[in-house]
């Protein structure tokens, strides 16, 4: 019987044998996978140097490096190693040894075979990919081009649907993918991405090359603390400015018939307001919808509208309300400054659109592009596609103005806060073959040389916020001085939104609350209540402990600038 | 069962090489033969089917969430006993999806069936341009749903065409707030979802009335049945099986209207509209609450599954009947 058994078992590997056979044969085994080389590094590995803990080390330039042996490429000022050539202002874009993009450039050079890529594969956020692989302005190569000239690294831009980067980015990092160098998502996300071992840490690269980042981004320190820093580790590098900045009609507020009218109603001049309740009254004022006026959309929808509800809730305490309490992380939206911000929200609603609830972005710039509003409060570069006479359905060209978010009044001091949302921010992935290299990319792109040149191309939609990007004269001529001005103004005086573990189930329990509200199933006491109470059940199930590190961490990223009142 | 083989499977040649293959490799008889050869895909169908069930079970039994930092095969250093299960019994924003989604369904597919019945008889007649309204009829059913969620959003702005059309019928204002207040918002999904699947109601209800023997119906006529006769005891009994499979179908592809409401409304005002899989989709890819997803879709399954038997019952009434 055993020797049947052993019989029938080897015929049957016979007959499997000979089909393998014949598979090959045919060509099926050739499309077998080549395996791997070395296992990708464990995601957010400690540096094996002493890191440079955000805050407590300057990343402040070293003593000069030496230049290098490469030869200057024809077009470069003196004493540049590099940058863009082939147009008028090539200049302002180029960079010597000693500067951020300098140290990148030749950090990577330096680096070993082993420890650079021939391709960096990035994962974008579609609509941004132009400010990478679109030469601007004319003559000029595009990102990518002079990257690989400079280095002989290929940038492999795959794009990706804005909102589903951080979707992409769980996928690549749960399926064990590795696909991607570099990742893209929304600077909020940076928390859970880097809970979840996405998001490598930068602290060794930052200590050894020095970006200076503090010294290059408006709002110095503060702005590395919102944008590039969770859980007290570097490991985000941010490539946008979108802060909400507060646009109006100037044509109605400098128009004399308008002033007179308004003084005579509410007694004090029509400007751009301080607090909200002068925004209000404004709003009031000029909601006008038989003529086609409606008084003010800065957005109320879902995903969008409650960075409007922020910037009331935040300027609600001196030098800020605070979301949670970063000592227990228990939420204070439940608070006066909680319950106020609802209500204000939601009583507000009568001088926006009928649609407010459904109208997106895209429906509040054709409104304000018709001359359909007095007031909005949208991403920065509104008066760069509307108050552009190139732009032929703009109704509002020459009309156009920005100010800083009002705020309130505290114990005799303003208090105005404006929030960034949701910002591109790209970060090395956990499972890089070459995180210093990408890394290193990182560094020279947001560098103040090369960044200003990035985000001057109309061809994505990246927005400035470095101080090199503010005295750019493409980057001015294109915002508008005045908008430029406003966003100087309004950056120091940014908080970041709810950025810890869990983002967007906080986010998601708020709105639900602030829509019920508006839709007047809760009072504004009721919905910050429930609120606070599915923040308290979504920071437990995170780990309590875990949260409270994290806002702990973050608390060098809250602004204290408060200003005086006018009298 | 070697004996059904035997009887009522392959031809005469294909057993004979069946019976010469067992002889060769060993085997006892040609059935033992026949295994080994669907073994294959025994093992496809355990990989497609089986894995990701037992996976999905496996992860609905712990705590984890890629957020974690561990792969998903770790899993079981979260296991937590199935408390998922129990935060889901207690979560109302769950059960409200799911009754949401079965209003959905309990209003949108009987009122597609009446509709696209009612245009099937109407189909039965010959009139002019029957053709071309035909073509125009079936023209909805054809648009991707992710479309036809943004022409109804634009559709039902308050200041919208829809507002438009009934202020100039009636001489009013006509104001009303279809997609930013809660019931309203759920009339338009189901106006939205009517619209786009009534053709495919009608399509299958017209074929199944096509199918129905003329002669019979000229008899009865000629016995004096009246119409109302001549369905209830001779149409529908033939097009009942053919009615019971696309209310089925429909009922089954209603509960997984995702597309049309996230353009809409995105599941708001509030989570006014929230369907069943809308509530999946931000649990699973906005929470990033996985584990939570998997048993939650498991509870689905399972309520799916009881709800899907006892629909197909009547189809397998009369079968039983026919063969007692």
């Amino acid at each position: 019987m055993q020797c049947r058994d052993s019989e029938t078992l080897y015929r049957i590997v016979a007959v499997l044998t000979l089909v393998a056979v014949i598979l090959v044969a045919c060509g099926g085994a050739t499309s077998a996978p080549t395996p791997t080389t070395a296992p990708a590094p464990a995601p957010t590995q400690a540096p094996t140097e002493a890191p440079a803990t955000p805050g407590s080390a300057p990343t402040q330039a070293p003593a000069a490096t030496e230049p290098p042996a490469v030869p200057a490429k024809p077009g470069l000022a003196p004493g540049m190693i590099g940058g863009p050539t082939g147009f008028a202002g090539a200049e302002r874009y180029q960079y010597g040894p000693d500067s951020p993009a300098g140290r990148a450039i030749l950090g990577l050079r330096a680096l070993p075979d082993d420890r650079k890529c021939t391709t960096l594969r990035i994962q974008l956020a579609g609509g941004a990919e132009g400010h990478f692989l679109v030469g601007y302005p004319e003559g000029a190569p595009a990102v990518a081009q002079l990257f690989e000239e400079e280095t002989g690294i290929k940038l492999d831009v795959v794009t990706v649907p804005a909102d589903d980067q951080f979707t992409k980015i769980i996928q690549d990092v749960t399926t064990g993918g590795g696909q991607y160098d570099i990742y893209s998502f929304w600077g909020p996300d940076k928390g859970s991405l880097a809970e979840a071992g996405a998001l490598a840490r930068l602290d060794e690269y930052v200590a050894k090359y020095k970006p200076e980042w503090e010294k290059y981004y408006t709002g110095g320190e503060t702005t590395v603390q919102q944008f590039n820093v969770y859980g007290g580790h570097y490991v985000a590098v941010a490539f946008d400015g979108d802060y909400q900045i507060w646009i109006y009609r100037k044509d109605l507020f400098e128009d004399p018939q308008e002033q007179a009218a308004f003084k005579a109603r509410y007694g004090y001049d029509l400007k751009w307001p301080e607090t909200w309740e002068q925004l209000d009254q404004i709003s009031e004022f000029f909601h006008r919808p038989e003529q086609g006026l409606i008084g003010v959309t800065d957005l109320r929808n879902q995903y969008w509208g409650f960075t409007n509800w922020y910037q009331r809730y935040v300027s609600g305490g001196i030098p800020n309300q605070m979301y949670f309490d970063p000592e227990t992380a228990r939420p204070l939206i439940d608070s006066p400054a909680g319950v106020q911000a609802t209500r204000e929200y939601a009583e507000t609603l009568k001088w926006h659109s009928p649609d407010a609830l459904s109208w997106g972005w895209p429906e509040q710039y054709a409104n304000m592009a018709a001359g359909g509003t007095a007031i909005t409060a949208a991403f920065p570069n509104m008066p760069k596609f509307l108050d552009n006479p190139a732009n032929p359905d703009s109704k509002v060209v020459g009309k156009l103005a920005s100010g800083v978010t009002p705020g309130r009044i505290i114990d005799g001091k303003l208090v105005r806060r404006t929030v960034w949302w949701p910002n591109v921010t790209l970060g090395v992935s956990g499972r890089s073959q070459c995180p210093e290299a990408a890394y290193l990319f990182l560094q020279w792109a947001n560098s103040p040389s090369i960044y200003p040149w990035m985000v001057a191309n109309p061809a994505g939609f990246m927005d400035p916020f470095q101080v090199t990007d503010f005295e750019d004269p493409i980057v001015i001529s294109s915002y508008h001085e005045y908008q430029v001005e406003s966003y100087k103004q309004s950056i120091p005086r940014a908080v970041p939104p709810i950025n810890i573990n869990g983002t967007n189930e906080y986010v998601a329990a708020l709105e639900t609350q602030l829509q019920a509200v508006i839709a007047g199933s809760k009072t504004p006491e009721q919905a910050m209540r429930d609120a606070a109470a599915e923040w308290e059940q979504i920071t437990d199930r995170l780990g309590r402990d875990k949260q409270i590190a994290a806002l702990k961490a973050q608390m060098a990223a809250w602004p204290t600038v408060v200003d005086e009142p006018s009298p | 069962m070697e004996q059904t083989l035997s009887t009522h499977s392959s031809p005469t040649s294909w057993r004979r090489a069946g019976q010469v293959a067992a002889l060769w490799l060993g085997l006892r008889s040609p059935v033992h033969f026949a295994r080994l050869l669907i073994l294959p895909a025994q093992v496809l169908l355990l990989g497609i089917v089986v894995f990701p069930l037992i996976t999905e079970v496996y992860i609905s039994l712990t705590s984890w969430t890629p957020t974690r930092g561990a792969n998903w095969w770790e899993a079981y250093k979260y296991w937590d006993w199935g408390k998922n299960y129990v935060i889901l019994m207690q979560d109302g924003y769950f059960w409200r999806a799911l009754g949401r989604t079965a209003l959905i369904v309990a209003v949108a597919v009987p009122l597609e069936f009446l509709l696209g019945l009612g245009l099937a008889f109407l189909f039965l007649e010959n009139f002019r341009f029957k053709g071309l309204f035909h073509t125009l009829l079936l023209t909805p059913m054809m648009v991707v749903p992710a479309v036809a969620g943004y022409m109804f959003f634009m559709l039902f702005q308050s200041t919208g065409p829809v507002n438009a059309i009934l202020s100039a019928l009636t001489g009013l204002n006509v104001q009303i707030p279809w997609l930013i207040h809660g019931r309203w918002a759920i009339v338009t999904v189901i106006i939205a979802e009517v619209w786009q699947w009534t053709p495919l109601m009608f399509l299958i209800l017209l074929s199944g009335l096509l199918g129905i023997p003329e002669d019979q119906l000229r008899a009865a006529t000629i016995l004096g049945a009246n119409f109302w006769q001549k369905f209830r005891y001779l149409m529908w009994p033939m097009l009942r099986p053919v009615a019971v499979i696309a209310l089925v179908i429909r009922g089954m592809e209603a509960v997984k209207i995702f597309d049309t409401i996230f353009l809409m409304t995105g599941g708001g005002p509030a989570r006014a509209t929230e369907s069943i899989s809308i509530y999946m989709y931000k649990v699973a890819f906005k929470d990033i609450r996985w584990s939570y997803a998997a048993a939650a879709a498991i509870v689905i399954l399972v309520v799916m599954t009881v709800i899907a038997s006892y629909a197909l019952r009547p189809l397998q009434a009369p079968a039983g009947e026919e063969t007692t």
